[in-house]
């Protein structure tokens, strides 16, 4: 990748140029920050949900700001690819990156990439929580988490959990599940979530974690656990948190932001997170959030960096006990 | 098994195929030797590759001692093989064409790099003019730009660095 | 009713979406599309349905999903055609359809082979489109059946079938078995999550990418070997003149039960997520050779070859539907960009589609039916105009085919990275085709090895290191049967041949 220096590749035409104009200049923005097009750097393919948050994000972003804002696509590698490139685009707060926690947490401790989360890359807002759901398949004979704890503790080794891959944040809940709860399961890596599903489905593996589970779990045809973490779920208000069953503190999380090079002028970095905030509130925007299956959030830019901090320690022990940290 | 004197080798292409057969298993074994090979039961990421490298090496010895008596007799039709000169002027233009997009597609855009990579390719073409050859070069710079540019909306880069 | 769905009802309700003037002219639109892109080698329909999956947006959820459905099987159709005329195959399934489809053409027979090919494919998506109304829930619980030891033993067996594939030497058949099971090792593996063979490349992480290897060993390398030919003869590459676009009686006859048989093949394995539909055509292909009373005829341009796969090959994409809509399981990338687009509107696929979402659901069934018959409208025509294609000269065609194949592989992903990567296999694929070795069976290997890996070593963690699994599972039980008998009858010809000769001498 020699040309990581060039400022614009693209080019879209009408047919997929929906995230972009509508001239409607606000004056209150004008002067200064943004005089230009903002380039969105989306580090999967189009289709998938960081292609829908980008979309909706950039097409009001567009409107507040009467500039353009248009998506590049550079998916790869889970992710890296995408993060690699942008580190390369100029620092200039004209470039942005749809990303989740896992460019802090997962990414940089398991794959080889060209940042240090935190020091090159921040975040700017939280989007919203994909919520980890623990569910299982209607065999296992528990219907909360004491139950499953307890009858993983009877049966040691006899339950097995299917995740989308090692290093996934399912991967790092169940890890993080058998420390807290001391219990023993057998991790079960599939290519990708689907075949998770599936797997789960047929009772290949017992245990799933993520919020694909839902609509199972609305049909009967899984079970729902708990929740991690401290928040419900407006989709399945009636599964507990894991904080509530009892295991306090930081759990494995999953959340979309936007991100953007540190070395980008501070007033750039607050202006973002104050406009991308403005539109997140908006009931229409945080409907459309819920209907991707997030829970919509709202964060400062200092709370979000926390949020940041807090999950590349955590994330990071996990995934040096685990070990699957690379040397960097 | 004695070797088999009475058949004649009439293509030879066993002995490039099984020495590329050999050396590519025997690198890909030697890549693979920090991987992890585990049991059969227990596999680590190691195991397969060096199983398939191994079999690589297995088959490419095979087709060196088979010395082509693996190929039914009808197929071996005697065609003589052309100059090595025009081959390697056809091998080298359609490669280097396609190497010389991909190296200047970032730079210089789509029909600019379309038109170089037509125009490289099309010395591959023993009969075509040099006339006929940037036209149809010219004309598919525009053909590429409208279809995938345009029509579909490809991101892809249509002026020069400069430019842009 | 069937398992407890009312079919007639639900296909009323079906054709009552489907049949809307809007619908129509939108399922009309994206078979035309489709059928387009499918024409162009290097872009496929998954990077054409992830482009223009914004245009659906602000249309209603059925009538987005009915187009997209279009634009998918649209470029199942296209794929074929330059298959068949031109040997370019853009994807694992039409990689089948070339070996006879290219022969028949170079026979003057490529005006039938498309006909066959489009007539083999609407019966094959009526077939399909009748099962699922009527079996849905029924199949989607044969899905649930299938595990990793299923998988596995699947996938060794379509192994074993690729070596039926080829047409020359058996051996070299094995040995670009190895070539591609290498070049699929390339990437992540899943269950260590080590990196193997990526040479320091991000790009290699997720593995050697399809379409620069199917483009490079056969787009590419035919450019070559047609160049150097027409060195050799002094004129340029002619094939036989198209007789009738239409085909004889008796290619007709032969072609209807290979249409039959490959039709129920692809029913089924179409079902199954994680690589069940890229074999279909390859299982109906070794169906039908296997079958055939001629099978060295095979690859000469043989009508059961194009009617078979191109069958399978379309009754597995509509069944593939089917786990998406009853599970929630999107079973390849296209149907993982539909979740996508049903994301969008708000609609979650999985077991409540049916009941919760009723005109949804069967208007999506109803229209693959009728998305069939529009192609099959759309497409007989074009054949005639396709045909002409084949009149235009080297000169000016090798550089089109060169442009668009490699403009296309850069829109995949948008890296030069893989235009690199199409010059070295087709580089690969000349030299192969200088060495008398095939590619079909290569890439087969290429797409199965990976998942055969997968799919053994997550059998032993299943059944905790235990082998006796593929015995105790029924389903595959019958195929590690099916797959011994099928190497006997491989090597029983040989073992015979050998010992004839042991004897002469």
């Amino acid at each position: 990748m020699t040309s990581l220096h060039t400022t614009r590749r693209g080019f879209l035409a009408a047919a997929s140029a929906l995230s972009t104009t509508a001239l409607l200049g606000m004056p209150a923005f004008a002067q200064g920050y943004p005089s230009k097009k903002i380039d969105y750097v989306v580090p999967y393919n189009a289709g998938g949900m960081s292609d829908n948050i980008s979309r909706l994000i950039g097409e009001k972003l567009a409107a507040a700001t009467g500039q353009q804002v248009i998506n590049d696509y550079k998916p790869g590698a889970g992710g890296a690819i995408g993060a690699n490139y942008f580190m390369g685009t100029p620092a200039d707060g004209y470039t942005l990156l749809q990303s989740t926690n896992s460019f802090y947490g997962i990414i940089p401790l398991v794959t080889k990439v060209q940042y240090k989360p935190l020091e090159d890359l921040v975040p700017l807002v939280l989007v919203g929580d994909a919520p980890m759901v623990i569910a299982v398949n209607p065999a296992v004979p528990a219907t909360n988490l004491a139950e499953l704890i307890a009858y993983a503790k009877a049966n040691p080794g006899a339950l097995s959990f299917g995740t989308a891959g090692k290093g996934t944040v399912g991967h790092l809940s169940g890890e993080w599940l058998q420390k807290r709860a001391g219990i023993q399961l057998l991790h079960i890596p599939y290519n990708g979530t689907p075949a998770a599903l599936q797997a789960v489905l047929a009772n290949e593996a017992q245990i799933l974690f993520g919020p694909e589970s839902a609509e199972h779990i609305a049909a009967g045809t899984l079970k729902g656990i708990a929740v991690l973490g401290d928040t419900r779920w407006q989709q399945l208000p009636d599964l507990p948190t894991t904080v509530e069953a009892g295991l306090e503190g930081w759990a494995p999380r999953s959340w979309h932001t936007v991100s953007i090079q540190a070395k980008a002028p501070q007033e750039v970095k607050t202006k973002l997170n104050t406009l991308i905030n403005q539109i997140l509130q908006e009931p229409s925007v945080r409907e459309r959030v819920a209907s991707f299956g997030l829970i919509p959030g709202i964060a400062s830019y200092d709370e979000v960096q926390q949020r940041a901090r807090d999950d590349n320690a955590q994330f990071g022990a996990l995934i040096r006990d685990a070990g699957l940290a690379i040397a960097n | 098994m004695q070797p088999d004197q009475t058949v004649v080798e009439r293509d030879g292409s066993h002995l490039p195929l099984g020495i590329f057969c050999v050396l590519l298993g025997t690198a890909a074994l030697w890549v693979a030797q920090d991987y992890d090979t585990g049991t059969f039961i227990s596999m680590g990421p190691g195991f397969f590759p060096k199983a398939v490298s191994g079999l690589l090496i297995l088959m490419g010895i095979v087709i060196l001692l088979l010395r082509g008596r693996d190929r039914p007799a009808a197929e071996q039709d005697a065609r003589d093989t052309p100059p090595l000169a025009a081959s390697l002027r056809i091998i080298g233009s359609v490669t280097a064409s396609i190497i010389v997009f991909a190296a200047a597609l970032m730079p210089l855009g789509l029909p600019f790099s379309t038109f170089v990579m037509v125009a490289i390719a099309g010395l591959g073409h023993s009969g075509s003019r040099p006339s006929t050859i940037l036209l149809t070069a010219a004309a598919l710079a525009i053909l590429a730009t409208v279809l995938f540019a345009w029509l579909l909306g490809l991101q892809i880069p249509v002026l020069p660095e400069g430019l842009r | 009713m069937i398992g407890g769905v009312d079919v007639f009802g639900g296909i009323a309700l079906g054709l009552g979406v489907a049949l809307t003037p809007m619908n129509i002219f939108f399922c009309l639109a994206g078979c035309l599309i489709g059928t387009l892109v499918g024409v162009l080698p290097g872009l496929g329909p998954t990077a054409t349905i992830a482009i223009l999956l914004p245009m659906t947006f602000g249309l209603p959820p059925e009538t987005g999903l009915i187009t997209l459905s279009g634009i998918y099987y649209g470029a199942q159709y296209g794929g074929s055609t330059t298959s068949i005329l031109l040997r370019l195959p853009g994807e694992a399934s039409s990689v089948v359809t070339a070996l006879d489809g290219h022969a028949m053409t170079r026979n003057g027979r490529g005006g039938a082979a498309l006909t066959i090919a489009a007539l083999a494919s609407f019966f094959a998506g009526t077939v399909a489109t009748f099962f699922m109304a009527a079996f849905a829930p029924i199949m989607a619980a044969a899905v649930l059946k299938f595990g990793a030891p299923e998988y596995f033993m699947l996938m060794f067996l379509g192994l074993i079938t690729s070596v039926v594939l080829a047409q020359g030497s058996a051996v070299r058949a094995i040995a670009m078995i190895f070539l591609g099971l290498l070049l699929g090792l390339a990437g992540t593996d899943i269950n260590s999550g080590q990196y193997r063979y990526d040479f320091g490349f991000m790009e290699l992480l997720s593995g050697v990418p399809f379409v620069p290897l199917v483009v490079g060993l056969f787009g590419v390398a035919d450019i070559l070997v047609t160049l150097e030919n027409a060195i050799r003869d002094e004129k340029p590459p002619t094939l036989n003149p198209i007789s009738s676009l239409w085909p004889t009686r008796k290619e007709l006859t032969r072609a209807a039960p290979a249409t039959v048989r490959g039709s129920l093949i692809g029913l089924f394995l179409g079902l199954l997520p994680g690589g069940g539909a890229l074999l279909s055509s390859f299982m109906a292909y070794t169906a039908e050779k296997r079958i055939s009373k001629t099978p060295q005829k095979f690859g000469t341009g043989m009508v059961e070859g194009v009617a078979g796969p191109e069958a399978a090959n379309n009754s597995g994409a509509q069944t593939a539907f089917l786990p998406l809509l009853t599970l929630g399981i999107p079973s390849n990338a296209i149907m993982a960009l539909m979740v996508g687009a049903m994301m969008t509107h708000g609609i979650v696929p999985g077991p409540r589609i049916m009941s919760g979402q009723p005109e949804l659901f069967w208007g999506l069934i109803a229209s693959m039916w009728v998305g069939n018959l529009m192609l099959l409208v759309i497409n007989l025509p074009l054949v005639g105009i396709w045909v002409q294609l084949l009149k235009i000269r080297y000169q000016f065609l090798f550089p089109t085919i060169l442009t668009v194949s490699i403009v296309g592989i850069y829109g995949v992903e948008f890296t030069t990275f893989d235009v690199y990567l199409t010059a070295i296999f087709g580089l690969l694929g000349y030299f192969l085709h200088k060495w008398r070795c095939e590619p079909a069976p290569l890439i087969l290997a290429f797409v199965l090895g990976p998942m055969m890996e997968e799919y053994f070593r997550r059998s032993m963690l299943v059944a905790r290191g235990d082998l006796m699994i593929f015995v105790h599972h029924p389903i595959s039980l019958a195929m590690l049967v099916v797959t011994a008998l099928l190497l006997l009858s491989i090597c029983f010809p040989f073992i015979q041949k050998f010992r004839q000769k042991a004897f002469a001498e």
